[in-house]
């Protein structure tokens, strides 16, 4: 039972309601009521309100500083959709970024898991908490550690380059921050950093592939690669898929490390680095425009739902459940 | 699979010494290729880590020297007339000699000779700074006391596990309970409430930031750990879409048998479902504990100004001054802090990772 | 494609179920949605339930007096008093007003010290969130803009309470009078000095710049010459050096390999405070709706730019924010020899360069003559939606009064902002700090008006345009600066032309 059952379940929905539900029928959907309550409360409580307050709130003119508001209708949504650039700008700049970050995070994921899983490895369990620990680097100290590692005069990065031979540091070389063209490869870098929960979803994954599988396909003949491909991909595809969908919100959501590492010009260079919520907060916050910024977080809502929906729709063509 | 390698062959071959001995050998070429491999990408993928090591044990002034060493070091000194001056490697007359800089100057410096001060200073002409500094390694270690004791680790440590425990507990049990009603039972809207449910981690959590802190203001929770912990307690949508996903791989005959035995749903799901599931419980409370130990934001929000109740993540922060910033500290008091959560994910990775073989055979 | 219709359906119910809920939150719960009044502006959307009942015009003497005990709470974060060595000190006011209750029995203060970074972000949550602190500060103009509109307009109660203001500059007290509102009172002033590190001279075997205001600079050889621009410029490529102990002015000098720099322009500033060296400006027109450019602060991008990229004596952008230069700051990290900063430098920013290396001289002349000592005058705000507006005022009154006045300057690294407490506390030895305050002193007499935060349009934004500007030229080694600087019109008059309608 997956997702994809539950849509398909959900196709079949209507003809279910049609009819009258049976007494057992009733009595389960009074259990899974019951069962997801809690949910349901806290929901209701402490996401609902606020939540249907930001979208309200974007329909209103409301600024922060001064803490006053005035009622603009749709002014905000057709500004952000027709007159402002930057709506579509920022939202480019941030899917350029996942598109090389979403597959190179991904397939480095997959490989590292592939390797750590692998019984040829010593000493896996060392490897594997050494793998994780950069994403439990606090906030504080991760700003400081990658705005010193790229610095083009004195950073570590371009002074290894410079050890085989390419002349990295300084004006003339390799300026990873200030290049509009690096951009996307210097936030993969990061982003690669912080992908110690992708490798651990992947490392369950290929934990839960039965042995007896890979051991029949060697009698077969199979090769290391083959049965990688063969066995090892299919049988995880629902953990990538897991990965997929958290790492498409977490692409739209992108925010910390551009904003940490051009404190006084968000954006910079060129506008290079003003991802969508950058752009939210600047509107948001830096400039006090809470109904726009509003309006620009529920259009990544919407934009994020469409998505999601979609990959959702798009399982039963590539994800392979066991359980089905 | 090396062994199931080795199994097959044997039953093909009879026990051949020389051919087990290459199939060992083959082994070990590829055990050390695989582990030099992975050794290799680690330290790559370790470079900021060991840069940020490397600034936790030197001062600020080791790390401002342009000219200093990788690993941290000093100049060696040499006190003159009260003064402490940098011993300097200095060619004289075709012998190397090691002179402590007095007064340096950019046509030529003065210096003594540490091993005879009384003789007064020898000049020396050339720009000192091509001369080489004699270094003494010196390693900083004191940076990890001076952290521990600028942020009081122990109070802040406490504060830390508090939430991190009292929202783990709750919120997996939670999150458990709605993932199974998810997972098991047919009822209306029930894609709808699922798609909501990942809706909510789809909105940007800035949005809904200054709503919810007008709502915990009204009903006068901020400046407590309150607007942190109860939320939680209702159970988490990554946590019920990680748990829903595990649960879908449990068959349903097993809670069938039990309901013929006469157990409720909720029985069966304490009874015969949780057990199933404890790798995927210790992986989802591995990931909150993670989550709930690095979260910043929303402390710092809502515990803002109340310094002795924060926890270490906001603690870091201390550190930071409007216009002073001390990195070496930083670096050191984030080592400090990671200790615990490696540790744990150490010694967990029993349950964690092995546990799921089992769930994956029973498939 | 059935599948893909349900998805829509399903799209659609959630977005329908949202906004069903959200007008549903919007009527019934005041604190978290504006609420919809039939004028167009309305009350702020949260914290309207009693604590905007008061007007913030009315008469602070008819304001009911508070019964029972108030908890004022004294917001710290927007500008100094974040770094660990002062938190303390400042809890020691706290502690005293506490304990001496002047306000009487019922008022205390309560101090929260929140993360510089993260500062503006808690306050905008606090007081659109309903929960408002009551004083806010210290801070200077660039952090207090933020939130332009939103700071209670202190004139009523400066004049109910009778507070006196003869013993503070008049120049001082507008200083914090913005759009027309006094929106504070200076505590302290920071002026401008040029922090040089002596042991950089000695070795250079140069003499120390001049420390009167006015005064030339004397060479080791006894010869005259202006401290000017020019002269700052002479002397900070002799200062400049790369690892080979060669200058800028050498053959074979390596900018990659610099170790040491003669100039750091100035700490945490826009363009409009680097700019002031060259003379005080304000690129918006006496009409307050268009831009113009000064024509001496063209002269300064283009010195500049020249100064980083051609002649070596400014450090480039990368080399400031790595290590060498920024722990704890350019002169604290001893690789920089000459640093335009404010009083608010002292005790932190020397880091550990022993007091005998370095001091503060003169700020140079500019290029047509004139001195300009940029200014800083901190004050603390309070927040329009506090609740006890008045009661905030008087605390104020009472932080800014002759007896905590010095304190606070002290606390800050300010010359204090009543002129009758400025002597004594710079003979004060408690306050010797390894300069020359007296300078500073001096400096006072050189102020840049209009001031470089002085207000102009859509202040954050217009600020966040001149950044993006200024990096096409600090941060390019190949700018053509006479190209860039036609730019900034371009990015800034849509801007003003935006705010002011």
């Amino acid at each position: 039972m997956t997702f994809s059952d539950a849509i398909t379940e959900e196709r079949a929905g209507p003809r279910l309601r049609r009819r009258k539900m049976s007494g057992a029928e009733k009595y389960e959907a009074k259990l899974g009521f019951a069962f997801i309550s809690p949910w349901l409360i806290g929901f209701a409580i402490f996401y609902l309100v606020p939540m249907g307050a930001s979208l309200v709130i974007s329909l209103f003119d409301y600024n922060l500083a001064t803490n006053e508001a005035s009622f603009t209708g749709l002014d905000n949504w057709t500004r952000m959709l027709f007159d402002d650039p930057n709506t579509w700008s920022s939202l480019w700049v941030t899917l350029r970024f996942g598109l090389i970050m979403l597959p190179v995070s991904m397939f480095s994921a997959f490989m590292l898991a592939v390797l750590l899983n692998s019984l040829n490895l010593w000493g896996r369990n060392i490897f594997r908490t050494l793998f994780f620990a950069p994403s439990l680097v606090p906030f504080v100290a991760g700003t400081l550690i990658w705005g010193q590692v790229l610095n083009s005069q004195t950073g570590w990065l371009n002074r290894i380059i410079e050890v085989f031979g390419i002349n990295a540091v300084g004006i003339d070389g390799i300026r990873w921050l200030d290049e509009p063209g690096l951009i996307p490869i210097t936030y993969t870098f990061i982003g690669i950093w912080g992908i110690g929960n992708m490798i651990l979803i992947n490392l369950a994954g290929l934990q839960g592939i039965p042995t007896a599988l890979h051991e029949a396909a060697h009698i077969d003949g199979a090769g290391w690669w083959r049965r990688l491909v063969t066995i090892s991909l299919p049988m995880v595809t629902p953990v990538i898929f897991y990965n997929l969908v958290l790492g498409i919100v977490a692409l739209l959501q992108y925010f910390l490390p551009p904003f940490v590492l051009n404190p006084g010009n968000l954006g910079y260079p060129e506008g290079a680095t003003n991802f969508f919520m950058i752009y939210f907060y600047q509107q948001a916050f830096d400039f006090s425009q809470m109904g726009y910024g509003a309006a620009l977080a529920w259009f990544l809502f919407f934009f994020g739902l469409a998505i999601t929906i979609i990959l959702f729709g798009t399982q039963k063509y590539w994800v392979y459940y066991a359980g089905d | 699979m090396a062994t199931s390698l080795t199994t097959r062959q044997q039953d093909t071959v009879e026990a051949d010494p020389e051919w087990m001995v290459k199939a060992r050998r083959r082994t070990l070429l590829l055990k050390l290729g695989t582990t030099a491999l992975t050794a290799g990408l680690l330290a790559i993928f370790l470079m900021p880590m060991a840069y940020a090591f490397v600034t936790s044990v030197k001062t600020s002034e080791q790390a401002s020297d342009p000219e200093a060493p990788i690993l941290p070091s000093s100049p060696a000194t040499f006190e003159f007339e009260g003064k402490e001056y940098d011993v300097l490697s200095v060619p004289i007359d075709g012998e190397v000699r090691k002179l402590a800089i007095v007064d340096p100057g950019r046509q030529e410096s003065e210096f003594v000779d540490p091993d005879n001060p009384e003789a007064g200073t020898i000049v020396w002409e050339g720009n000192w700074r091509q001369l080489d500094p004699v270094r003494n390694s010196d390693w900083a270690w004191g940076n990890y006391k001076d952290a521990w004791d600028f942020i009081n680790f122990p109070r802040m440590l406490f504060w830390t596990l508090l939430y991190a425990f009292v929202t783990l507990v709750g919120s997996v049990s939670a999150s458990a309970v709605v993932a199974y009603g998810f997972a098991r039972f047919r009822f209306p809207g029930r894609s709808v409430l699922f798609i909501v449910l990942v809706g909510t981690i789809i909105l940007p959590p800035a949005v809904v930031l200054i709503p919810t802190y007008a709502f915990f203001t009204t009903i006068g929770w901020t400046g407590t750990w309150l607007p942190l912990i109860v939320p939680l307690m209702f159970g988490n949508a990554y946590n019920v879409f990680l748990l829903r996903q595990y649960f879908l791989t449990i068959p349903r005959e097993m809670e069938q048998a039990a309901s013929v035995d006469g157990a409720g749903p909720f029985r069966a799901f304490i009874q015969i479902i949780l057990p199933q599931a404890v790798p995927a419980l210790t992986a989802v409370s591995l990931f909150h504990f993670f989550f709930a130990w690095n979260d910043f934001f929303n402390p710092l929000i809502y515990l803002a100004g109340n310094r002795d109740i924060v926890p270490i993540s906001v603690g870091l922060s201390f550190f930071n001054g409007t216009y002073q910033q001390n990195p070496n500290l930083i670096m050191a008091a984030a080592f400090i802090v990671l200790v615990i959560p490696l540790t744990i994910f150490f010694f967990s990775q029993r349950i964690f990772l092995s546990g799921i073989v089992v769930s994956g055979a029973d498939k | 494609m059935r599948l893909n219709r349900h998805m829509t359906v399903f799209a659609l119910l959630l977005a329908v179920s949202l906004i069903a809920a959200a007008c549903g939150g919007g009527t019934s719960d005041t604190t978290a949605a504006p609420s919809g009044d039939d004028t167009t502006t309305t009350a702020a959307p949260s914290g309207s339930g009693g604590t905007t009942a008061a007007p913030d015009t009315a008469p602070p003497t008819t304001a009911p007096p508070s019964a029972g005990p108030v908890e004022l709470r004294w917001f710290i974060g927007m500008g100094a008093g974040t770094d660990a060595p002062v938190i303390p000190l400042q809890q020691a006011i706290v502690d005293e007003f506490n304990a001496t209750k002047p306000l009487g029995e019922n008022i205390s203060l309560k101090m929260e010290v929140v993360d510089a970074d993260q500062a503006a972000t808690i306050l905008q949550t606090q007081i659109a969130g309903g929960n408002p602190p009551d004083i806010v500060g210290p801070m200077g103009v660039r952090s207090a803009a933020t939130f332009f509109g939103g700071w209670l307009d202190i004139s009523p109660y400066i004049e109910s309470n009778s507070y006196d203001l003869s013993d503070f500059d008049s120049a001082f007290v507008d200083f914090w009078n913005i759009g027309g509102e006094q929106i504070g009172l200076p505590f302290g002033a920071f002026p401008q000095m040029m922090w040089y590190n002596s042991a950089h001279f000695d070795e250079a075997g140069l003499a120390y710049p001049p420390q009167e205001f006015g005064a030339p600079y004397v060479d080791a050889d006894g010869n005259e010459k202006p401290w000017n621009v020019d002269t700052l410029r002479e002397l900070g490529i002799i200062l400049s050096v790369d690892e080979n102990g060669l200058t800028p002015a050498d053959d074979g000098f390596d900018p990659n390999a610099q170790v040491q720099w003669g100039y750091c322009g100035t700490l945490q500033d826009e363009f409009r405070g680097l700019a002031t060296m060259f003379g005080a400006g304000n690129f918006v027109a006496d009409d307050g709706t268009s831009f113009v450019f000064p024509e001496h602060w063209k002269d300064f991008a283009k010195w500049y730019h020249a100064a980083i990229y051609e002649d070596h004596f400014v450090p480039t952008p990368d080399f400031r924010a790595s290590e060498l230069l920024s722990n704890p700051s350019p002169l604290g990290s001893g690789n920089c020899s000459m640093l335009a900063t404010h009083t608010w430098f002292k005790g932190w920013g020397t880091g550990e360069l022993p007091f005998d290396e370095f001091d503060t001289a003169a700020i140079p002349a500019g290029p047509d003559g004139t001195i300009t000592a940029k200014l800083h005058a901190d004050t603390f705000a309070i927040p329009k939606s506090s609740a006890y507006p008045n009661e905030a005022f008087q605390v104020v009154g009472w932080m800014l009064g002759a007896e905590q006045g010095p304190n606070l300057a002290q606390i800050y690294g300010a010359l204090p902002a009543r002129i009758s407490s400025q002597a004594g506390y710079i003979a004060d030895p408690a306050n010797d700090a390894g300069f020359t305050w007296d300078v500073g002193l001096e400096a006072l007499s050189y102020p840049d008006i209009p001031s470089h935060e002085a207000w102009w349009p859509a202040y954050v934004e217009s600020i966040d345009g001149l950044g993006e500007w200024w990096d096409l030229i600090v941060r390019d080694p190949n700018a053509d600066v006479d190209a860039v600087i036609p730019q900034l019109e371009g990015i800034l008059q849509p801007i003003f032309d935006r705010a002011t309608g």
